[in-house]
């Protein structure tokens, strides 16, 4: 299976969003289900929603908050893979 | 669980006066009606459509509505002899268990037809609770909108926002105005476009509450646009219906008025492209609305607005993060008082006897019977009847 780092992922239009502060809320219109993201998840929708591709996404926030590359890449696996699975990002 | 709509009597009786509405209704059920028939009449309120489907000649009523109002169909149902025909449910129609009927009448709607519970409601009632050949009143919805150009409706979105009269900057408030959409009721003098179908709802066919549409608003002359308005007209039956469009008679109903974030400077040659979702989420609307300015030869937008009513809620990750299956919530005082004063409900003790009960157990929480029995009386009103089945079921009218 490809690497999701590897994919091309965007915002998917069933998912709105509220920024609170630093932090986001997201609601799935179609499942109705909400999920917030702390302010290193905003950053990284905020890339997503700019059309940022993920690898750069992850060189991003390694330089930004000063960690090791492959620490963010195992990160935003999970993290991304948790936003598909709910259809917060799609692929394309 | 029992939902009040929480409309007073009053509104109930502004409904049945409310014209053409109202005769439009009795003339669909008059023509819907057989001698003997039998009718379930969906939020009955206080019961106009149950008690005019008696007078046309039905046989049997089944009126469904889970406020209380339906206090007022029971003792009219008396006041004009139809108690035997009538069978009043105090409930919600996707809980209710019974026969299916020839005939069923509605009128969930609120400003507009994607309302709360309406669409599934329907559904379910079709799917459920309809005979073969039955009708449905309603039978669909047409939904239109048109541009507004409208400064002193959109003031509550500019001021105090974005400027007041104490130098106070408020800017940050200015988000939450302009994400929500409000009642209102223009004519066409405020109409900047022509209007444009926007969806049909088929009562007889539709299954999804959700709605997605796109449409292209152009305006008739240069102008500001504020917003644009969506109003429906109503089909009840074949040739009978209402409208709520500007410049019809006032409707209970009103229309709906989506703002623009910023009002729109428009040439005549320029359009805007509107996509409106409108999706149903823990039993209301979620409305968006994305909004793009095309001038008249531009191959691409000229900016584009994107808006939706969640973003007109005030929202904490914090608490919306209790709402998340992994949230481990933790044990409280008032969960022990709950689960204390539940246990006690063991269909011998009356609600005093409880109170004096949890008086003794929760000296701290209660100083005397009275705060007690109110606290009992509001954990037992969340449930229907304690006694009964989980779905109501009919019951005849008690003189």
């Amino acid at each position: 299976m490809t690497d999701i780092l590897e994919r091309k992922l965007s915002p998917s239009d069933d998912a709105v969003e509220s920024a609170v502060g630093d932090e986001t809320v997201i609601l799935h219109l179609v499942n109705g289900t909400y999920y917030g993201l702390d302010p290193v998840g905003t950053r990284i929708w905020a890339l997503l929603k700019d059309g940022v591709a993920t690898p750069d996404i992850c060189r991003r926030l390694a330089e930004e908050y000063e960690i090791d590359l492959a620490v963010i890449e195992a990160d935003a696996r999970k993290f991304l893979g948790e936003l598909e699975a709910q259809g917060i990002v799609v692929e394309g | 669980m029992v939902n009040p709509t929480g409309y007073l009597v009053t509104s109930y009786g502004e409904m049945i006066t409310c014209e053409p509405r109202m005769s439009a209704y009795a003339e669909a059920l008059r023509q819907a009606i057989t001698p003997g028939c039998s009718v379930i009449d969906i939020g009955a309120g206080s019961g106009i459509f149950s008690l005019l489907a008696c007078q046309y000649g039905a046989g049997s009523v089944v009126a469904i509505e889970p406020d209380d109002s339906v206090e007022v169909l029971r003792i009219a149902a008396v006041t004009n002899g139809f108690e035997d025909r009538i069978t009043v449910v105090q409930g919600i129609s996707t809980d209710y268990v019974g026969p299916k009927a020839d005939v069923i009448i509605s009128d969930l709607r609120g400003c507009l037809p994607l309302f709360e519970q309406h669409i599934p409601s329907i559904v379910d009632a079709r799917n459920r609770l309809l005979a073969p050949g039955g009708v449905m009143i309603p039978a669909r919805d047409q939904l239109y909108a048109a541009l507004v150009h409208d400064p002193e409706f959109y003031r509550p979105c500019v001021e105090p926002w974005q400027r007041n009269a104490f130098g106070i900057d408020l800017s940050d408030g200015h988000r939450f105005a302009v994400n929500q959409w409000r009642k209102a009721r223009f004519t066409p003098i405020e109409l900047i476009s022509v209007p444009q179908h926007l969806l049909q709802l088929d009562y007889a066919s539709i299954i999804d509450p959700n709605v997605s549409v796109e449409l292209t608003l152009t305006p008739e002359a240069p102008g500001e646009a504020h917003g644009f308005l969506v109003w429906f007209d109503a089909e009840l039956a074949p040739g009978i219906g209402f409208s709520n469009a500007p410049g019809e008679v006032e409707q209970v109903y009103g229309q709906s008025f989506f703002p623009f974030e910023q009002p729109i400077a428009l040439a005549a040659s320029d359009r805007i492209a509107v996509k409106l979702r409108a999706n149903l989420v823990e039993g209301g609307y979620i409305w968006s609305w994305t909004s793009s300015v095309w001038r008249s030869d531009a191959s691409s937008p000229e900016l584009t607005y994107r808006q939706s009513t969640f973003l007109g809620r005030i929202l904490s990750p914090a608490k919306l993060a209790k709402r998340s299956s992994s949230y481990v919530p933790l044990a409280s005082p008032e969960i022990a008082l709950d689960r204390h004063c539940m246990s006690l409900f063991d269909g011998q003790m009356t609600q005093g006897e409880i109170a004096d009960a949890l008086v003794t157990a929760f000296p701290v929480r209660f100083s005397n019977k009275v705060d007690a029995l109110t606290y009992v009386t509001n954990v037992a009103s969340r449930y229907r009847d304690a006694d009964s089945q989980s779905r109501p079921q009919a019951e005849d009218i008690q003189p």
